[in-house]
């Protein structure tokens, strides 16, 4: 019993511990960019949204307006960690992404709110917000 | 009777199990937060730049898969005394399996790449499957008969019947099967493999890649070769057993984001 409970506590201290860790790093990144990170350009009535992948998504969160037709452009640059495989699960979507290159997903709907994604393996979150 | 001894002879051990398991994980997340996966920054892909790869690979999250998948085997191999043989299978599947399964990429040209729900089944396998070895790494089953449900009793019943792999074909297997394991640097290096266009040079690549893994996985599978006598046994099992229970733990929790159910919690 004892040990059972010492096991379930030390499990909860990593997991606890990991998502203090992950959290405070993801402060920094979650600041609204002011427009010093502007990663959302428009191009022919198309907005496009550029996220760096490699050990991550750079930026983790990006600011976009919602009502536009929307793409998400990856861009890979020797990446072969899990963000290499995007997953967005809320519209359904897993794509591997090339070793190099840019990659075009185009967003079916861009209502306001957030949109959330990660890599196929569930880890390196990052969110579009999409504002009115 | 002997109860009390014999508990406080586990609670001992776990004083001790408690701490390495603890410092393992640490350590884990610590290499991750250096980011060790950016270390590579190539875009063309070599046989030396695919073992290299490999290396990175098997010190990333991949780890918490097949790295406790391997933990999880060999720790249950060695509690019934049987440390060589299977390991060496497993090793020995792993490494043909990723010379023939990567030929056929690269012939075929079509990657072997699971859907989101298929992937999220086979995540819900592999960390259910290794958190009933890790319960049962820790030996606490008679803690759960004397105190009522501690655990439940139909997830010790299944610890139980988990841990009687087969000695043969069960490494063998896990070992072929690693190849479809989620595991994001395996997936692309199959991404890759598809545009070599042949069967020796996608089967050398990932070839390649599995001899990469191979140093910390054999050191992974090989660690249950240092207890001799049978205190340190008990110390070994139960930290591979916290370890274990702590990767599918993360496993599950990440498979629960990459399917939508929860927001991603880990940031590596």
């Amino acid at each position: 019993m004892k040990s059972t409970i010492t096991s379930i506590l030390v499990a909860s201290i990593f997991i606890g511990g990991a998502i203090v860790f992950s959290k405070s790093s993801s402060n920094a990144a979650n600041n609204p960019p002011a427009g010093s990170v502007n990663n959302v350009t428009v191009e022919n009535g198309v907005q496009i949204v550029e996220i760096k992948v490699k050990g991550g998504y750079i930026p983790r969160t990006s600011y976009a307006k919602a009502g536009l037709p929307t793409t998400l452009r990856f861009n890979t640059n020797g990446t072969f960690d899990c963000s290499s495989s995007v997953r967005i699960p809320s519209l359904n979507i897993s794509k591997n992404l090339p070793i190099s290159g840019l990659t075009d997903i185009s967003l079916p709907s861009s209502e306001a709110g957030t949109l959330q994604g990660s890599c196929g393996m569930g880890m390196y979150p990052f969110e579009i917000v999409f504002q009115d | 009777m002997f109860g009390l001894s014999h508990t406080e002879k586990k609670w001992k051990e776990f004083k001790i199990a408690a701490p390495i398991a603890l410092l393992f994980a640490l350590l884990f997340v610590a290499l991750q937060k250096m980011g060790i996966v950016n270390l590579v920054s190539v875009s063309s892909v070599s046989y030396g730049t695919a073992f290299v790869i490999g290396i990175i690979a098997s010190l990333s999250t991949c780890m918490a898969v097949v790295g406790g998948l391997v933990l999880s085997m060999s720790a249950t191999f060695a509690k019934s005394n049987d440390k060589v043989r299977p390991q060496l299978l497993f090793h020995i599947g792993r490494i043909i399996s990723f010379f023939i399964l990567g030929g056929a990429i690269g012939a075929i040209g079509a990657a072997f790449t699971l859907n989101a729900s298929a992937t999220f089944i086979l995540n819900l396998i592999i960390g259910i499957v290794m958190l009933m070895l890790g319960i049962n790494l820790l030996d606490v089953s008679h803690f759960a008969k004397r105190f009522q449900p501690a655990m439940p009793k139909f997830l010790a019943k299944r610890a139980l019947s988990v841990s009687k792999l087969n000695h043969t074909l069960t490494p063998l297997l896990v070992g072929i099967a690693t190849f479809f394991l989620p595991c994001g640097f395996t997936q692309s290096m199959q991404i890759y493999t598809l545009s070599t266009g042949s069967f020796l040079s996608g089967g050398l690549t990932m070839l390649s890649f599995a001899l990469g893994t191979l140093p910390v996985l054999a050191l992974i599978s090989f660690s249950s070769f240092s207890i001799q006598d049978s205190s340190k046994k008990g110390i070994f099992l139960k930290s591979a057993g916290l370890i274990v229970i702590m990767f599918a733990l993360f496993n599950l929790i990440n498979s629960l984001a990459a399917i939508g159910w929860i927001s991603p919690v880990f940031n590596f």
